[in-house]
This record gives structure tokens, C-alpha cells and sequence, in this order.
């Protein structure tokens, strides 16, 4: 009771301490501006910046202006409320063509992300020299110079013992500034080692793509001109990606379409479809096949692109191989031999009993599919694919869109439109020899070797393997790597088998993190720099596309920032590159020197002018009049950051028909594309391509190995100890599992059907349930072969049987008060990738989350 | 010495009463058994007991005056001094009820006529003036007709207004409200009488005070009027139960499955009038000092749990989108504050009446 | 006079709850409260479920039991059809959550923001703490604080008295449309005056059989719901035996 009123008195003194601070730190600001000289110029660019911005919107208090929000990858153009240099709430940009003045829930949230109590104020440095889970890192606060100076003498180090390889650079969150630190620095630097998170997010998606219409990339749908939607494990209304815009428009597509989607949880998307597929999960190949097999033999192929038998009668009956000669594809190849190996036998019977289906229900999804060719969305989202044998799911799946002719086309699957941003200088110039060296060493994760082909693009070993640098870092393979710099990452949480990079980062010997919050990843840390906010504290663009438009919208520091936070992708390679030029390695900052503002032509002359003058740099034909190419107009500089976003044109419908850069320039339903990939990566290894199929744990052979197929999926645990098949998924809330600190986050956890408000529940079904002995409410243990947590039940019919599925987000046991339940030592909820083993699809490098382990449910 | 002790325990139940008050107002009503939905928990059903009890002490020490009963004015000044002291301790647990106790002062800067929550608070205040001056009268040996009558009708006012409190909430099936328009006084009644004989007998009993032939029969005569009376309640209450439980709507009903399971219900159907009734309908314990006294507590204790009953009945079931992510009833356990609340207030009550024993002649009888 | 109502289209409606959150933010609601909400329900067992989801908030009827029952006139009928509540005049007596059939009331139990009022650090001389940021940001109570709140009404409510959606009447007066309008990503909520003939709301009522909530109470809920939230087809089929 002394301490209430105790607590009562000094929180009056605050308040009026309050009152008069915030007038005090006006008049300092304004005096900084003058004072420092070092500091002057890139505060009155940002004093500019916020001018030119002030005339967008004024209401009220304050004024809208212009954002981006990287809370998802939907990468909505936002515009905040600003009051005194403070943000006060959030919208849609309305300029954007792209999410159309639409903001999805998890936008909002970017508020309490900013003003969380527990990002880092300063930078950081470790103080207890052993590194574990366990181990209080004890970190106390330096200055910004100590920080850089240390970072700069172990690069040094490196460089002066010609071992800069064993350099990393790794990359959580990114804006399309990544490239200053990401690739430039890292390869000036002289190490290979560059590992994105991409791997973690849906590499794998993008396979099923490329490998049939040679896209690497994000699909946008054309869901208001559809006449059916078949989603495949894709929650648009919820996650990933474009929200805010197919929230805008789902009612629409309602009135007009059918939506069907198949995914073993009753998910946002799925309340609101005609119908909902609860599939067996990990057999999506096989109702993509027998789908594809009802197409054919009812002959609802779309004739304009795929073609027709030269006499008009359709020889596809179940069962009966066709001979290739009779059919003359249009835009399409290799329909035949799709049908004659996979899909002749695959009907609507045969995928019931694999996928636990209704036929009769296949069966009309896939007339109905049919019937409203080529205005049908065959969507594939990350649950098919980002599975060990998902590949090939991923282009049965995607292959649908190519017999009815969706490919392209009004109400189907469209690739990204063209944009103009431009490339930052080349680093090739400054990559000294001791650089050359390191960089043409193996890369830590061990891409490219027979059993992880990681195949980008249609290039082995060019796509990331995020997940396994952990174990190539544990077993020193192909080296060891002793400085690492990481920003916005949290692989400690956010990976599957996360102990693993537990015990990877203890052995880094010098790490440094750049977050906004002390995480999992930064406990192993030697050092912390606190990092700005994308949303409201950085220069910096990212593009993104839906509604048959891409936009590139801008990140700009538009609030006054609380603490000395630094951005990472500009402001810290630049003071790092000082340091470094201070120590007699200049290479880095002669290079970053070269970022000139195109407007003046002036080399930029401190940290902030290098963020402002390099963004500039990369957008110029987006803004200046004299480089225009196309898409929105903007009068200058000022009047592209005052909008805050740039529209492509609109989306050029069909123009890729026969175009296709696949290597028969059509869209391959027998990919001759992974044919020459894997021929390619056999031949790196001097084997045949069935042993590469082996290697990556495929069940394809032959020609298999090149059509879009259905395989077993490979499950990790025996039914008998683990009962029930793991499905994870993601929230409405989640800001990539960075929402955990945010009290919102858990006052309105239940907009996810099936969750529950300051609760991270697992949903059983109740046939599963009851069995068992559990109630909803009961604390409950998941335990998978690799691992287990802690959570709560929630018997829910929305959940099929034999299944266990529980939201990812949840299960820190650090970021923050309110993310851990007991900081450092105990984690509120559980954590998903405690117990989803380290797999891969292998093709892609993408590790899998979906129908990937077995569970079993304790009563705790 | 006893005494010594006595007022004491009543000072450390103040105590603890001002140490709640202080947790309340700074910490705020977490204290409480907090949830959205129960909004009404035991402070307010201890209102709610000790405010008709007192109404009904005010029926019993209106019968000289209003029915013209004579024998009855010796008992009248205990009885409404009695009221007053409930009454105190009614106001003590409405405080530790409302929010913002402080600006009850709007109720008459902006009084609105249509809320029986108005009236029962302008109704209260009145009573209050109304007891004290009849107090007054009678402590300065004067009777007032006019004071008598109005006590009466006053008392009638405050208890059926508390009904109408009840009737009006659509909202709430489960209150079965307008039944409470005439279950309110009736029970007052016997809570009075009871409340009446318990402190009646027990301070004659603490204070070696002998009872007089004369007040015995007097008060051998309330006790079959409580036996009977508690029968009536008795069975309206238990067609209350049947009406509620079978011919209401089904929202009604499941909410009655419900609260008929509940200990509160059962303890006021059992301990508060059941055995009561009984009890004071058999002579050879009627006429003894325990069975009169075992009587009396045992009506109080279960007129206390029915308010309690009644207050969760209309919460416990969740409205709206206050259901979301609850369970179809809430659970409700009172926390230590809410039941320290209580304590405040019968410490309160009991003090002022210990005091007013000692120092006000209450066995007066008026000329 | 205007007489301001809502209509919400289900069917438009994904149940995101964008309409709550921004609702906390433009009100400065604190945690637990939510004067924007949602009444949901799982239908049916496996696989044939559904899983539904009504937008609420208060309904501002027209016979608002709320406003009769209030001791007061804390609770009152504006002119324009809104149900306000004044917290001055609040005792607190929780009446109004008693007879308001829709659970949208909500009493402040305890001190507003409790998370905001947190003094303690994570990392020593790394983080700060709640109140600090808020202090530092220049927030009141909380640090993202909207002052436009405070035009017609305490900007946060203290401890002691009840709270509820006001259609933020601080943003009609401004000419500005309630912020759950403005921020619903799906165009679900369309706002209007019941008394213009030509109004986007009208023509909607009309449009459609609109329902509200517990009409059978005879409150005049000035919320309309217009169509289904999961308005899904299904095989023509008369049923069998």
C-alpha cells in the first residue's frame, strides 16, 4: 500500500515533469539543428522531408503522411497521423492503386510497435562472455562510436588475416535498400555470406510458378472479374499477402464468383468461401491432380491457350493413354504427356480416399472450376508448397491455372507489372583482392550441394537456405564464421528447430544486432544497435502488386524520433564504412560516396544525407520528370515523398501468351525448364537426376521428376506416438512475429476464428478431444519428435480430425514484457517452431512448415 | 470487558472496512471480483439486504401508529433506531458500490425522473430524514402520528421502488423482474421482524437484562408472525421457482436451471425460510429464547444469500457481445475486499446500534 | 435534425476487426474495453461448419433503456440521434450496463492504460519504461494519444465510471465519418442520417430487409445489418427422407 501511494506521488511529478519536458525538447531540437554540425544537414533534409509531406493532408490536429507498412509482405502505401511529431494513428494511402486506401487490421498495430517500452534506446554490448540460452547476456549501454568501433576492428581483424569470408551478413526484415548492406557491403567486404530470410517465408511458392510459366515471384489475382476462386492453403483475408486490398474487394468477388478453399482449418477466407475443403494436410498434389484429370476428361480446358485434339474429340478418358500427336497445344506444352503419366488415373474417387474428401465434392469444385475458365484463380499459397515434397504440389496446383487458360488473363493469376526503380552504383570497383578471395568461397548454408539443389530461378544453388546456416555454422562447414552482423531477424525464433540457432549464434564469436527489440536472436549477441522503425523512422521503398497494379511506396522518417535509433540498411553501413575508412579500408566508403543525389549531384556527407541521397538515387526514374518511363507522374523529388507512392500502369492482359520465360517460351505442363535446372545440378555433381530426386528426399523418377505430380507427403513421427498432424498458421495480427509486445495484439487475438483474446490456444477437435480427457481452457503440451510447447486447448469443430492447429506468433520468451512471460527465461504461449522440425523442400531451399511434423497433445 | 471486546472486533472490522475503502479508490474495483459481466456482485446485494431489512423494521415500528397496536410502542424505539443503524450500514456498501461515489451530488443537479435508480436514491434520502426525526420524537418522549405514517408508506415506497429497479430491466429475463415488486416488501417484512427479535433477545441477553412477561408474549407473538409470514414467502417463492423454472422463455429457464442449483439460492430457500418457518410454527420452540434467536439468524443468513442470488441472477448470464469468449454463465466466487466491504458495513451497523444501546435509552417507551 | 445510423454489410464484412482496433486508437480506449466489438459463433460440426462473425457496437436506439435507466443524465439523447455519455456526471452505479441488452457498456474497474502506467525497465539503461516512452513521446497516458478525442469528451476516462461508443460524435461535428467507417479496409460500414430521404443509408434499408439486434426489446437499434456474412452457395437439393 506505501508503494501505491509512493507510486501515485512520483506519477503526478512525472506528469508535470511531462508537461514541461515535451516544451523543453522542442527548443532542443531546433537548437541541435544549429549546434551540431555533424547532424545539421541530415536534420534539416528531415525537417524538409516532413515539410513537403505537410501539405498532403491537413485535419485536424495534425497532418496524414505518407508511410509503408512492412508488417506483412503485403507492402501497403499507409499514411499516418502525425500531432506534434508524434504518430497518433494509421490509414490506407489513398494515392496507392495497389491497396486502394485500404489498411488491414495488423496496420495499427505499427503504433504500438513504435512506442513499445521495450525497443532499445542505445546501443547495447554485452557483458558476459558466455553465450547461451540461459545466460543472462547482461547487457549494458555504449555509445554509438564504441559500438562502431568495435564492429570496425573485428571486420578489420578479418581483413587483416585474409579471412573475410568468415564475414555474415544476415537479413530479416528488408526494404529495397538491402542491397547497401545486403550485397554491397558484404561483397566489398569480401565474404559470400550474405543469407536472407527468404527461405523462411515461401520460396517454395514461387517453384510451382517459375517451373510451369517461368515467374519467379508473388502472384496478383484478379479476384473482381473471377468467376471462381480455388484457394490452396491461402488465407488472403487474414496473412499474406495483399490484405488490405482483397479485404477491400472480397465481397465483391463474393457476389460474382465461387470460392472454394482447401485447407485443413477453417480459416478467415474460409468463412467467408461457398466451400471449404478440409484437407488431410500435405495431400494437396492429389486433389490438384484429380482436379486437373476432371478438366481434361469433361473437356473444360480452356481452348485459346492450352489447344485441342486436331479432330475436336477429346480423348481424355480416365484411364486411357493419349497419343501426343493428336493434340495441337496452342500456349501450353505438354498437356498429353501431363495427362499420360500422372493424370490418367488420377479421378475424383481415388483423391477422396487420399485427402479425405467428399468426391462429390471434388468432383463439383472441379466442373464448376472448369465451367468458368479461364476466369478461375487457381491460388497457391505457402501451405502446399512450403512442405518436403511441396514442389511439385505447388506446380499441380499452379498448372490448374494453365488449363483454363487463367494464366495472364482477366480474373486469374497475373505476375507483378513493370517498374522503374534503378539499380544502386556497382560495387565492382572497390572489391579489393583480399575480397575476391573470401567471396569465392562457399557460401555457410550449403546451397548447391546434391541434397539442397536451392534452385532460383532455374540456377542451382542460387537460392537461400536461411534455416541450415545454423548447422553449417555448428559444424564449422564449410568454415567457421566469426563476425556476424544481423538486422530485423529473429532466426532464434523464427526457424524451425530454433534451438539450433541457439547453439549456432553461442558460437559466433562476435555478433551484432541491429533490432528494434532485444529478441531471441539479439540474447546471443555481443552487440545491439537499436534500429529504426520501417514504418515511421527510415528512408527506404518497397514494391509490391494486386488489383492489376504495382506501386512503390516509400518509408520515411516522418516522427520525431524518441531515441538515437539508426536505420539499418543506409544510416549503419555508412557509419560502419567510416569507421572501417578510418582504419585504412576506405574501399566501402569511397564506394558509398558514389550514392549521389540526383538532383544536385552532391556525394552524400553524412549518414542520414546517404539514406535520403541513396533512396533518391534508386527511385529517380520514378519522380524525375526527365526519366519518366512510365506509370504515375510525378512534377519532382518532393512531390513523389509528399504522395508517398508510385502506380505502374495498369496490368497488360495476355501479353505474355507464348512469351513465357520458360525454355519453350509456353507454359509447361511438363517443365523442360526443371528438366535443364536439375540436369544442370545433376551434372554439378556428376550424377543422374534420380539421385538428385533421392537426395532431396522426392519420390519422383524419370520423367516424373519433371511433371507436376502427386507424392506422399513426408511426415515427421509414427502415428502411434504422435497421432495428430501439426497445422500451423498465421494471425490477422501478426507483424511477422513482431506483434507479441503489442497489448493489442492479445486484446483482439480472437479475430482469428478460433482463437481466443491473451491466449495462445491449440484448436482440437472435439472428436479428438474428448478421448483425451481435454476441455477448452486446459493447459496443454504439443509434443512433436523435435521438440514441444506449452499452450492452451480450444476444442473447436472449425478443425479437422486428426489434425492439431495452432497460430504462429506467439511463444517468445524474449522482445519484450508482454511478448515473454517472464523476460529472458519464460515465454507466454508457445512457440510453433519448437516443435516443427528443420526440413526443407530442397529444391527450393524454403524450409517447411505445413504438414510437415506429427504432434502428440499432453495434458499438463 | 465484554463490551471492551465487542466494540473492539467492530473496530477492527472498521478497520479493515477503511483499509478496503482505500484499496477500492486508489487500485480501483479489481479488487472486486472484476469482470464486465458482473457488474453487480455482493457489495450490492448487502446493499440490497441491509436496505430492507431496515424497511422492513420500519413496517414493524410503524404497527403502534399505522395499525394502532399499542402494546407494540415498547419495542418502537429500539426498532426504529434499529432501521437507522441498518439503514448506515446499507449506505456503506452502496458507496463501496458506485464508481464515483463523490458526484451523487448530480442526482440533484440532474435528476432524471424516469430512473427508479433516482427515485430509490431521492426515497433512501428521504427515509433517512424521516427516521431520524421519528427518532428524535420518540427519544424526546413526543410521538408523531404524522412521522409514523410516513415511516410506513416510506418504507413501503423504497421497497417496492427497488422492484421497479428490477421490472424495468428488459434486458435481463433472468432477473424475473416485476415479480420483485411484491417479493421486496413481503421479504423486508420478515427480515425486519426477525432482524427485530434477534437484536431484541440478544441484547437483553448480553446485557442481563431480564425480559419482562409482557415483552415475551409481545415477542412470542412477532415470532409466529415471522412463522407464518416466512410460509407465505415460502411459497411464493417456491412458485416463483416453478413459473420461472417451467413456463418461462427458454432463456429464462436455462438461466433458472441455473441459479436453482446455486448455493445462495439454496441456502435462502433452506436456512432462510424453510426452517425459519417451521421452527416458529411449532410453540414448544417458538416460545423459547434460542428457537426465536436460532430463527431470526437463520432468516437473516438466508434473506442475506437471496439478495446475493438475486444480484448474480441478472449478471451471471452474458449480454451481447460481452458473451464473446465467455462461457454461457460466469462463475462468481467474492473476492476478500468485496466480503471486507460487508464486514464495513455490519460493523458500522453494529457499532451505532451498540452505542445507541449504551447511551440512548432505546427500551423507552413513548407517552 | 439529423438522425445518424449505421448500416453494416455483412457480406462485405471479413471480420478483421479493423474497425475495433482503430476505434481503441481514435478513442484511447483502454485494454479489455471495446467499445467496438463483435458477436461471433462456430455453427455446425465437422466438416460442416461456418464460422460467423457480427460487427457491434452501441446501437444509439432510439428508446435507449440505457438513457431511461441512468440516474443523471450521465447517459443521454443528443439531438442527432446519438446516445452520449457524460463522464462527469457518472456515479458509476453500472445501471446502464444492467439494462443495456447489448453488453456495450463497459465500467472502468480500474486506473485507464494500466500497461501505459508501468514503471519498470526490461534492460537497464537500454529500454525505457511505459511510462517514460510515454512521457518522451509527449503522449498523455499513452504514448500514440489522440487529443481530437477530448473535443467532447474526457480524452480517457478515469476509474470509476462507464464508457461506450459514442459514434464519434467528436469527428460527425468536424464533418468527418466515424473512424470504424473510415478505417473498415472492406467499405462494410456505411454511415448516414435516417432522416434524409436520399441518404446512402436509406437507400440501403430500403434496398434490403435489414435486421437489428433484439428488436423484439422495442429499443430501435440505430444499427442496421445488411446481408450475410457467409452468403455461400450450395447444391439445389429438396432434401430427402
Amino acid at each position: 500500500m506505501k508503494n501505491n501511494k509512493k507510486k501515485r506521488k512520483t506519477m503526478m511529478a512525472d506528469f508535470l515533469k511531462n508537461v514541461k519536458l515535451s516544451r523543453r525538447t522542442f527548443v532542443k531540437a531546433s537548437v541541435t539543428t544549429g549546434a551540431a554540425v555533424v547532424f545539421s544537414n541530415g536534420l534539416k533534409l528531415e525537417m524538409k522531408a516532413l515539410a513537403a509531406g505537410t501539405a498532403s493532408s491537413i485535419e485536424g490536429m495534425g497532418k496524414w503522411m505518407p508511410a509503408t507498412c512492412q508488417g506483412c509482405t503485403s507492402w501497403c502505401s499507409l499514411q499516418v497521423y502525425i500531432i506534434d511529431g508524434r504518430a497518433v494513428k494509421v490509414r490506407g494511402n489513398p494515392h496507392s492503386k495497389v491497396n486502394v486506401g485500404a489498411c488491414c487490421p495488423r496496420s495499427h498495430l505499427g503504433l504500438q510497435q513504435l512506442y513499445d517500452p521495450d525497443r532499445l534506446k542505445v546501443p547495447m554490448k554485452r557483458t558476459n562472455p558466455k553465450k547461451g540460452r540461459h545466460e543472462d547476456p547482461k547487457f549494458v549501454p555504449i555509445s554509438w562510436d564504441e559500438a562502431l568501433n568495435t564492429i570496425a576492428d573485428k571486420i578489420m581483424e578479418l581483413r587483416k588475416n585474409n579471412e573475410t569470408h568468415k564475414y555474415m551478413l544476415m537479413r530479416g526484415r528488408y526494404s529495397y535498400m538491402r542491397d547497401i548492406i545486403y550485397d554491397r557491403m558484404t561483397k566489398i567486404i569480401g565474404s559470400p555470406n550474405n543469407i536472407s530470410h527468404s527461405a523462411l517465408c515461401a520460396e517454395a511458392e514461387k517453384f510451382g510458378s517459375f517451373y510451369t510459366e517461368g515467374y519467379w515471384g508473388y502472384r496478383q489475382y484478379d479476384v473482381t472479374n473471377a468467376r471462381y476462386i480455388l484457394l490452396w492453403g491461402a488465407d488472403p483475408l487474414s496473412a499474406n499477402r495483399q490484405v488490405s486490398y482483397y479485404s477491400k474487394v472480397w465481397g465483391d468477388a463474393v457476389d460474382r464468383a465461387t470460392i472454394a478453399i482447401v485447407e485443413p482449418r477453417l480459416s478467415a477466407t474460409a468463412t467467408k468461401a461457398d466451400e471449404w475443403m478440409p484437407i488431410k494436410p500435405g495431400h494437396d498434389g492429389a486433389l490438384a491432380v484429380a482436379i486437373a484429370h476432371v478438366l481434361l476428361t469433361k473437356g473444360l480446358w480452356f481452348k485459346p491457350f492450352v489447344g485441342d485434339f486436331a479432330d475436336g474429340l477429346n480423348r481424355f478418358v480416365p484411364g486411357q493413354m493419349v497419343d501426343e500427336e493428336t493434340f495441337e497445344e496452342i500456349h501450353t506444352y505438354g498437356v498429353v504427356k501431363w495427362w499420360n503419366h500422372e493424370l490418367k488415373d488420377k479421378t475424383p474417387e481415388w483423391a477422396a480416399k487420399i485427402t479425405g474428401l467428399d468426391a462429390a465434392q471434388i468432383k463439383r469444385v472441379a466442373t464448376d472450376y472448369g465451367k468458368a475458365a479461364p476466369h478461375a484463380i487457381s491460388w497457391l499459397g505457402g501451405g502446399p508448397s512450403m512442405q518436403v515434397r511441396g514442389g511439385f504440389t505447388g506446380m499441380a496446383v499452379h498448372a490448374l491455372n494453365g488449363i483454363v487458360g487463367a494464366v495472364d488473363n482477366e480474373g486469374g493469376t497475373l505476375l507483378a507489372n513493370k517498374e522503374y526503380t534503378g539499380k544502386f552504383p556497382k560495387p565492382d570497383n572497390f572489391i579489393d583482392d583480399i575480397a575476391k578471395k573470401g567471396k569465392k568461397q562457399k557460401k555457410i548454408d550449403q546451397r548447391g550441394r546434391l541434397q539442397f539443389p536451392c534452385i532460383k530461378k532455374g540456377k542451382p544453388g542460387s537460392a537461400v537456405l536461411t534455416n541450415n546456416s545454423a548447422d553449417g555454422i555448428i559444424k564449422e562447414d564449410p568454415y567457421d564464421i566469426k563476425v556476424a552482423i544481423a538486422y530485423m531477424n529473429n532466426f532464434a525464433f523464427s526457424a524451425p528447430q530454433p534451438e539450433r540457432w541457439e547453439q549456432a549464434l553461442s558460437k559466433i564469436p562476435f555478433l551484432t544486432h541491429i533490432t528494434t527489440n532485444a529478441s531471441e536472436f539479439s540474447w546471443f549477441a555481443d552487440i545491439l544497435l537499436p534500429d529504426s522503425h520501417h514504418m515511421f523512422e527510415k528512408w527506404g521503398y518497397v514494391k509490391s502488386h494486386a488489383n492489376g497494379y504495382r506501386h512503390v511506396t516509400l518509408m520515411q522518417p516522418i516522427v520525431k524520433q524518441t531515441y538515437d535509433y539508426k536505420t539499418d540498411e543506409t544510416e549503419i553501413p555508412w557509419l560502419i564504412a567510416e569507421k572501417l575508412a578510418k582504419r585504412g579500408f576506405d574501399n566501402l566508403f569511397r564506394h558509398f560516396k558514389e550514392y549521389k543525389d540526383p538532383a544536385t549531384g552532391e556525394a552524400p556527407k553524412n549518414e542520414k544525407e546517404f539514406a535520403l541521397y541513396s533512396l533518391k538515387y534508386a527511385t529517380q526514374n520514378l519522380w524525375d520528370p526527365a526519366k519518366y518511363k512510365g506509370g504515375d507522374k510525378f512534377k519532382g523529388w518532393e512531390d513523389f515523398a509528399k504522395t508517398g507512392v508510385w502506380n505502374s500502369n495498369p496490368y497488360p492482359f495476355r501479353k505474355r501468351w507464348g512469351k513465357m520465360k520458360t525454355k519453350t517460351k509456353k507454359f509447361e505442363f511438363y517443365s523442360e525448364t526443371l528438366k535443364a535446372a536439375l540436369g544442370k545440378h545433376a551434372e554439378n555433381h556428376g550424377v543422374t537426376i534420380n539421385e538428385v530426386m533421392k537426395a532431396t528426399n522426392y519420390l519422383a523418377r524419370g520423367e516424373m521428376a519433371f511433371i507436376p505430380h502427386y507424392e506422399e507427403p513426408f511426415i515427421l513421427g509414427d502415428e502411434r506416438n504422435y497421432p495428430f498432424v501439426h497445422v500451423d498458421h498465421k494471425s490477422r495480427l501478426n507483424r511477422e512475429g513482431r506483434s507479441a509486445n503489442c497489448t493489442w495484439y492479445y486484446d483482439f487475438k480472437d479475430i482469428d476464428p478460433g482463437d481466443e483474446a491473451w491466449d495462445d490456444v491449440a484448436k482440437i477437435n472435439p472428436v479428438d478431444a474428448r478421448p483425451l480427457g481435454i476441455k477448452s481452457g486446459d493447459p496443454i503440451k504439443l509434443v512433436s519428435p523435435t521438440g514441444s510447447l506449452s499452450c492452451t486447448a480450444k476444442l473447436w469443430e472449425g478443425v479437422r480430425p486428426g489434425t492439431v492447429a495452432k497460430c504462429y506468433g506467439q511463444g517468445h520468451w524474449a522482445y519484450g514484457r508482454l511478448a515473454s512471460k517472464d523476460f529472458g527465461k519464460v515465454p507466454r504461449g508457445g512457440n510453433n517452431n519448437d516443435i516443427i522440425p528443420a526440413q526443407y523442400e530442397a529444391l527450393s531451399g524454403s524450409s517447411a512448415y505445413y504438414g510437415v511434423t506429427r504432434v502428440r497433445v499432453e495434458k499438463v | 470487558m465484554k463490551l471492551r471486546i465487542w466494540i473492539g472486533l467492530l473496530g477492527l472490522g472498521i478497520l479493515l472496512g477503511l483499509m478496503t475503502v482505500y484499496r477500492v479508490y486508489t487500485a480501483g474495483f479489481v479488487v472486486y471480483a472484476k469482470t464486465d459481466v458482473l457488474v453487480w456482485t455482493l457489495p450490492l446485494g448487502a446493499y440490497i439486504f441491509f436496505s430492507l431489512t431496515s424497511s422492513g423494521l420500519a413496517f414493524v415500528s410503524s404497527i403502534p401508529i399505522v395499525f394502532g397496536v399499542k402494546r407494540y410502542e415498547t419495542i418502537e424505539k429500539r426498532t426504529i433506531f434499529l432501521e437507522f443503524a441498518v439503514l448506515m450500514g446499507s449506505f456503506v456498501c452502496l458507496i463501496l458500490h458506485l464508481g464515483s461515489p463523490l458526484k451523487v451530488i448530480y442526482l440533484m443537479l440532474s435528476p432524471n425522473l424516469a430512473s427508479p435508480l433516482w427515485w430509490l436514491a431521492t426515497l433512501y434520502t428521504i427515509y433517512l430524514v424521516i427516521i431520524v426525526s421519528a427518532f428524535w420524537r420518540i427519544h424526546t418522549a413526543r410521538t408523531s402520528k404524522v412521522l409514523g405514517v410516513l415511516v410506513f408508506l416510506i418504507a413501503i415506497a423504497t421497497s417496492t421502488t427497488l422492484g421497479w429497479l428490477m421490472g424495468m430491466t428488459d434486458a435481463r429475463p433472468t432477473l424475473n423482474a416485476s415479480f420483485f415488486t411484491m417479493y421486496f416488501p413481503l421479504t423486508a417484512f420478515i427480515s425486519g421482524l426477525a432482524a427485530m427479535l434477534l437484536f431484541s433477545l440478544l441484547t437483553a441477553y448480553f446485557s442481563n437484562r431480564e425480559i419482562t412477561q409482557e415483552k415475551n408474549a409481545l415477542y412470542n407473538e412477532l415470532a409466529r408472525m415471522l412463522g407464518i409470514a416466512a410460509g407465505l414467502v415460502l411459497i411464493l417463492f417456491l412458485w416463483r421457482s416453478i413459473i420461472g423454472g417451467i413456463s418461462s422463455t427458454a432463456e429464462g429457464y436455462l438461466a433458472f436451471k441455473h441459479i436453482i442449483g446455486s448455493i445462495p439460492y439454496n441456502i435462502e430457500l433452506w436456512l432462510g425460510l424453510f426452517i425459519p418457518s417451521i421452527l416458529m410454527l411449532i410453540p414448544s420452540i417458538r416460545v423459547t429464547v434460542w428457537g426465536k434467536v436460532t430463527a431470526g439468524a437463520l432468516l437473516l443468513i438466508g434473506m442475506f444469500a437471496g439478495r446475493l442470488e438475486f444480484v448474480l441472477s441478472g449478471v451471471v448470464r452474458p449480454l451481447g457481445q460481452m458473451a464473446e469468449g465467455r462461457p454461457e454463465f460466469v462463475s462468481y466466487m467474492p473476492t476478500i475486499s468485496e466480503i471486507l466491504v460487508v464486514v464495513f458495513g455490519l460493523s458500522i451497523m453494529l457499532l451505532i446500534y451498540t452505542l445507541g444501546d449504551r447511551f440512548l435509552k432505546l427500551e423507552q417507551v413513548p407517552e | 435534425m439529423s438522425r445518424y445510423a449505421m448500416v453494416i454489410d455483412l457480406q462485405r464484412c471479413t471480420g478483421c476487426s479493423s474497425c475495433s482496433i482503430s476505434c481503441k486508437n481514435e478513442n484511447n480506449v483502454s485494454d479489455g474495453i471495446y467499445w467496438s466489438g463483435k458477436i461471433t459463433e462456430t455453427s455446425g460440426t465437422f466438416p460442416n461448419v461456418r464460422f460467423h462473425y457480427i460487427p457491434t457496437l452501441c446501437n444509439h436506439c432510439e428508446d435507449a433503456p440505457c438513457v431511461r435507466g441512468c440516474p443523471t443524465r450521465a447517459m443521454h439523447k443528443l439531438d442527432n440521434g446519438i446516445t452520449m455519455h457524460n463522464p462527469k456526471k457518472c456515479i458509476g452505479c453500472r445501471y446502464c450496463m444492467i439494462n443495456c441488452p447489448y453488453g456495450v457498456i463497459y465500467f472502468n474497474w480500474s486506473n485507464p492504460h494500466e500497461f501505459w502506467r508501468d514503471k519498470r525497465v526490461l534492460i537497464k539503461g537500454g529500454t525505457s519504461s511505459p511510462a517514460e516512452e510515454t512521457r518522451k513521446v509527449g503522449g498523455k497516458e499513452i504514448p500514440y494519444y489522440n487529443p481530437e478525442r477530448e473535443a467532447t469528451l474526457s480524452g480517457i476516462r478515469a476509474k470509476g465510471v462507464v464508457e461506450k461508443c459514442t459514434f464519434c460524435d467528436h469527428r460527425i461535428k468536424k464533418g468527418k465519418l466515424p473512424r470504424c467507417v473510415d478505417a473498415c479496409p472492406a467499405d462494410a460500414r456505411i454511415f448516414g442520417d435516417l432522416d434524409d430521404p436520399k441518404s446512402q443509408i436509406n437507400k440501403l434499408i430500403g434496398k434490403f430487409r435489414p435486421f437489428r439486434l433484439k428488436e423484439s426489446l422495442g429499443t430501435k437499434p440505430g444499427v442496421f445489418y445488411i446481408r450475410d456474412f457467409s452468403s455461400a452457395a450450395y447444391p439445389r437439393t429438396k432434401g430427402g427422407i
